[in-house]
């Protein structure tokens, strides 16, 4: 009996999510292939440069904001499910969720795609980071708050399910499935505090005409005050598929249970508390507070260390109960054929790298070589578009066949997808990288100008331009792959009662030699509040007395 | 078809194999590849390199060519110059257009028949507009400017302009100037 025989109800709302997540994943892929092929000058017979920045804007939402987010509350559904054993409490409420955030959605993407239609004042090209004097229509906010407020019922969903749960087992330990969930969500309930008062506080007055000005500063700092903690929502639910069931992809079990809840909980708190590390070249912020988030970016570097170390023993084990000996030819015994396996393995090796631009880019005086540059695109493509879209992918392999009853079809084209995507991602970042080191600028139709010329380190921009997009055609195909054995294996796979192996063994080191002071939630989540407190209150203060509320005011010290 | 069930699955089981070993050559080993290359490059232009710029473009001689901007004088050396007023690129979501305005700085000669003959564009294209501007028609106006659509995102580089100028006696001909141009600015519209 697979998941989708034990839990039907839960099941049709997972396969929901994921239905939407796909169709965004689609849209928001073709974007960005031709951004790909129009800002290298390869191709730019898709759409003209004045498009480009709503296709822009199209790319980001649908990627970063929509199909991550339908994807992990799908994902979310069947983990908190199976680990509790349970279906939703009120199916009323959580296809209210579902609903709500899709009628968000549309709105958004109808305001978006609004920008392609001659003459049309249904306008969004406001990127994804949507903050002033870039300014969209109203719908565009409203609908982006409707998604806010969905996933906050949907974390009360999962919330009532546990609490729902803990009656029947006063003395358990919290599941660990349902743990990284519980926790991803209380992270999310704390860095989307910012983004709403933003967009319900500032945006929508503004849009709709009720404000006639508006001062950049406030909104891009609730915005980054979101804005890098969403990352980790992204990530959170990569690493929720690293830790949960990567190891049994390997054929072996995840190394540390305590290890695991310390990482989310690491997590929950340091990710909303280093939001100016987006601002170290906004003016009105003082370089002291800038300084402290460079401080508490660099300690975020620990959690994701630690899980390289668990991940990766995990793997080992995994190698070495299939046969594995020696300090590194165990790597060859892993299932380099097994294309869940290689997906997220191989987005794995990717975050490193990411990870390493990363520090560079959250280093306050050296951010300013890559500032506006290409190469900050190049990082989080590595980042959120392989670490997180990747792993996505991969593990959709493992897990539709679970909701819908049916066994992949295209095997073999599941299995080159991964390699694809790692290929084609490593041509386009490294080049975006390189190419922003030379002062490409990004979000930019045509970074081409007359009686200028980049100087790159090294080869030269003609060669770059071609590499980014040749490795933006490789990911299209690759994302056509997916698409396709997806979308064949959910309609026409063949029938089964256990089309995958879906059991997950217990870890190595278990919840019995896990510290009960790591499932405090109280305890976690004050702390998590109390430095977002430090981190926000006394800049925003300085924001105030310095005049953000007084237009027309005079620049202080005056 | 028993003993045939064997053979077939070791026969699957080793293109499987195959089509592993490819994969992990090409879809790791060129990554990898690369970026070992890069990291040689970087290494070898920080350590290895002079001080001088490795890369830099060696300036043709078109640096020295004039390149006119707004408010130059076109036809400098005829007796019915001209100056450019505005010289830009309009922008909006739906098309490029190229907009010049010139202007005749002495008021007590009549305006000389202008005529836009082509646009030589970044891209190389030739944009052939043969337009002829008679602007005494217009009564005293002591400039005139006009639109072109250009293809989007291509500027032009070389404006083709002919105008008329008095040779010798009374007669006057058309003259035609080769305008290099330098830096357009470019402005968005809404529009």
């Amino acid at each position: 009996m697979t998941f989708l025989n034990r839990y039907p109800k839960a099941a049709k709302v997972a396969k929901a999510n994921f239905i939407v997540a796909f169709i965004a994943l689609a849209i928001g892929g073709f974007f960005g292939f031709v951004q790909a092929l129009h800002r290298t000058d390869v191709f730019r017979g898709f759409f003209n440069s004045g498009e480009y920045y709503t296709l822009l804007t199209g790319h980001g939402v649908l990627l970063a904001l929509i199909f991550t987010t339908f994807f992990i509350t799908g994902l979310f559904v069947w983990g908190i499910t199976r680990s509790l054993d349970r279906e939703p409490e009120n199916m009323t409420f959580t296809w209210s969720w579902f609903w709500l955030m899709v009628i968000g959605l549309t709105m958004t993407t109808v305001t978006i795609l609004g920008g392609l239609v001659p003459d049309s004042s249904i306008r969004a090209a406001v990127l994804y980071t949507f903050y002033p004097p870039l300014q969209a229509h109203p719908a565009f906010y409203i609908g982006l708050a409707l998604v806010i407020v969905g996933s906050w019922m949907a974390g009360a969903d999962w919330f009532w399910s546990y609490n729902k749960w803990r009656q029947n087992h006063p003395y358990d330990r919290i599941p660990i499935l349902a743990f990284m969930a519980l926790f991803t969500m209380l992270m999310w309930y704390v860095c989307t505090i910012g983004v709403s008062i933003e967009v319900v506080g500032l945006l929508i007055p503004w849009s709709l005409g009720w404000v006639t000005e508006i001062e950049p500063l406030l909104p891009r700092t609730l915005f980054w005050y979101f804005g890098h903690a969403v990352v980790y929502f992204w990530l959170l639910p990569a690493y929720y598929v690293w830790y949960a069931i990567l190891p049994k992809l390997s054929g072996g079990r995840l190394f540390s249970d305590a290890m695991t809840r310390i990482v989310f909980i690491m997590f929950l708190i340091l990710s909303t508390p280093v939001g100016y590390h987006h601002q170290y070249a906004d003016p009105g912020i003082s370089v002291g507070f800038k300084f402290y988030a460079m401080a508490t970016t660099l300690l975020l570097l620990l959690p994701s260390l630690m899980t390289l170390f668990t991940v990766v023993a995990s793997m080992e084990h995994g190698a070495r109960q299939r046969g594995g000996k020696g300090y590194l030819k165990w790597i060859g015994k892993l299932p380099w054929d097994r294309p869940a396996f290689v997906g997220c393995a191989l987005a794995g090796v990717m975050f490193a790298a990411g990870g390493f631009s990363g520090m560079i880019n959250a280093s306050m005086n050296i951010n300013v070589l890559i500032h506006n540059t290409i190469w900050v695109p190049g990082h989080f493509h590595l980042t959120v578009g392989t670490a997180v879209a990747l792993t996505f992918m991969a593990i959709s392999y493992w897990l539709i066949p679970q909701l819908t009853g049916r066994k992949l079809k295209f095997k073999t084209l599941a299995l080159i997808q991964p390699y694809a995507w790692f290929l084609g991602m490593t041509l386009m970042s490294n080049a975006m990288h390189r190419a922003g080191l030379a002062g490409v600028p990004r979000r930019t139709a045509e970074p081409q100008y007359s009686g200028f010329d980049f100087e790159p380190i090294f080869g030269t921009m003609a060669e770059m331009q071609w590499q980014i997009a040749i490795g933006g055609t490789i990911l299209t195909i690759s994302l056509v792959l997916f698409l396709w054995v997806i979308t064949a294996s959910w309609l026409a796979g063949e029938k089964s009662e256990q089309p995958v192996d879906d059991y997950i063994p217990e870890p190595l080191s278990g919840v019995e030699h896990t510290p009960k002071i790591l499932d405090n939630i109280k305890l976690w989540l004050s702390l998590a509040i109390i430095l977002v407190l430090l981190a926000y209150s006394f800049p925003i203060w300085e924001m105030v007395q310095d005049g953000i509320f007084s237009p027309g005011a005079l620049p202080r010290p005056s | 078809m028993q003993a045939d069930n064997p053979d077939k699955e070791e026969s699957d089981r080793k293109s499987r194999k195959k089509l592993v070993r490819i994969l992990i050559i090409v879809g790791i080993g060129i990554p990898v590849l690369i970026e070992l290359m890069t990291l040689f490059n970087l290494i070898n232009v920080q350590i290895f390199e002079n001080d001088e710029e490795p890369n830099r473009q060696s300036w043709t001689a078109d640096t020295e060519v004039q390149k006119f901007v707004e408010g130059d004088t076109l036809f400098a050396d005829q007796s019915r110059p001209l100056v450019i007023d505005m010289i830009k690129a309009r922008v909006s979501a739906q098309e490029w257009r190229f907009a010049l305005q010139l202007t005749n700085p002495d008021t007590s000669q009549l305006n000389p028949e202008v005529r836009i003959d082509s646009l030589e564009l970044q891209s190389g294209k030739i944009l052939d507009i043969q337009k002829k501007y008679d602007w005494n028609a217009d009564g005293k106006v002591s400039s005139f400017m006009d639109e072109w659509k250009l293809p989007s995102g291509d500027i032009p580089v070389i404006l083709y302009i002919s105008s008329e100028q008095p040779v010798s006696g009374d007669s006057i001909q058309f003259v035609q100037q080769e305008v290099r141009l330098g830096n357009i600015p470019v402005r968005y519209s809404r529009d």
